[in-house]
């Protein structure tokens, strides 16, 4: 059997691409010409027959060579990642900052995201956002209703760009794994900086009930609406595949 | 009005009918073509993955890496949301260019 993979890879030695896309460019071709040796061979062909028919699919390796590069890197300016999982995810990011604040604007009561009340009205609020109580309408809770349509646009926008499974998840909950970040990075620096700035940060709810507020409750939002979407989407799909 | 991209269009719409089948790597979409035309459209390693790779660059395709029950690993694609989408414009795009050809075929010659 010949050794294909270096038969291709010595062909197309300078495929400018990145080397881990030029190995899988590679290992794509050799598997293909294998497939059509193995299947010469089958047929009843000779050792040098197989290869030469293998061989017969490119008459002109520079100019694949070329026709591949320009596929993958020209046509399409925007990186596939950045179309499948970049854009969707800051759109989404975008997409919540805005609702929030402009939920903020239109005059609903603050919440826990809102303006800084009193310790003890942080906690109130929260509770009242979840279990429907005096302040049950406020910026955060009317935010939160609207997080899993936000999660939806950033699963479509993802998905329609060609995305797996994976990046439209991302995607479609990206703003929590900000958050998260955002508030790791916040944490750190007060704690760095001593004075008590740590403790004051996480004084209202504590650390977990920080990190549930900001970044538990909105992921779940966010991901609900990625998974209602996704499930919608693979069901509207079939049916039209069986149409 | 027929598009420049008319013969790149039909091998697009070739691909991705045989991809609506199901997944498939490249060599069996090569084949599978073959086939399913009695030997009319082929299409060779060097004709077939630019066009893959740019298709899957559109996002019409996805390409991923699996391992057949041999150890062999392979490229498998499969169609997209927005692929399928694409086939109902390029079939008639294909559709149009053959009515095109058909109505200069009734011209009688002078």
């Amino acid at each position: 059997m010949p050794d294909w993979e270096k038969l291709v890879s010595d062909r197309l030695a300078q495929l400018a691409l990145e080397e881990r896309e030029r190995q899988e460019v590679i290992a794509e071709l050799a598997g293909h010409l294998e497939e059509i040796y193995e299947g010469s061979r089958g047929k009843g062909a000779s050792h040098d027959e197989a290869i030469r028919r293998a061989l017969q699919q490119v008459d002109d390796w520079k100019k694949l060579r070329q026709e591949i590069y320009v596929a993958r890197t020209k046509e399409n300016p925007m990186n596939a990642r950045t179309s499948r999982l970049w854009v969707p995810s800051f759109v989404t990011l975008a997409a919540s900052v805005i609702t929030l604040v402009a939920f903020g604007r239109l005059g609903l009561q603050p919440g826990p995201l809102g303006s800084r009340p009193h310790h003890e009205e942080w906690s109130s609020h929260l509770i009242g956002g979840i279990t429907g109580g005096p302040h049950a309408v406020n910026e955060y809770t009317v935010w939160l209703m609207a997080l899993p349509l936000i999660g939806a646009l950033g699963a479509r926008l993802s998905r329609r760009a060609g995305g797996t499974l994976r990046e439209i998840i991302i995607s479609g909950a990206f703003p929590a794994l900000a958050w998260s970040t955002i508030l790791l990075i916040i944490l750190s620096f007060a704690a760095s900086l001593g004075h008590g700035l740590l403790e004051a940060a996480i004084a209202p709810m504590g650390p977990i009930g920080l990190v549930t507020v900001l970044v538990m409750i909105p992921g779940a939002c966010l991901l609900l609406g990625v998974l209602v979407y996704y499930g919608a989407a693979k069901r509207w799909t079939k049916s039209v595949a069986d149409a | 009005m027929v598009g420049s991209g008319v013969k790149r269009g039909t091998a697009e719409l070739a691909i991705l009918s045989v991809l609506q089948t199901g997944e498939l790597h490249g060599y069996e979409i090569a084949r599978r073509i073959e086939q399913q035309t009695g030997g009319k459209l082929k299409f060779t390693l060097a004709s077939l993955y630019p066009l893959l790779y740019r298709m899957e660059k559109r996002g019409w395709v996805r390409g991923e890496w699996q391992t057949s029950e041999s150890g062999r690993r392979r490229r498998r694609y499969r169609i997209t949301s927005s692929g399928k989408k694409k086939v109902v414009p390029l079939r008639a795009e294909w559709s149009e260019l053959f009515e095109a050809l058909r109505q200069l075929a009734k011209v009688p010659h002078a």
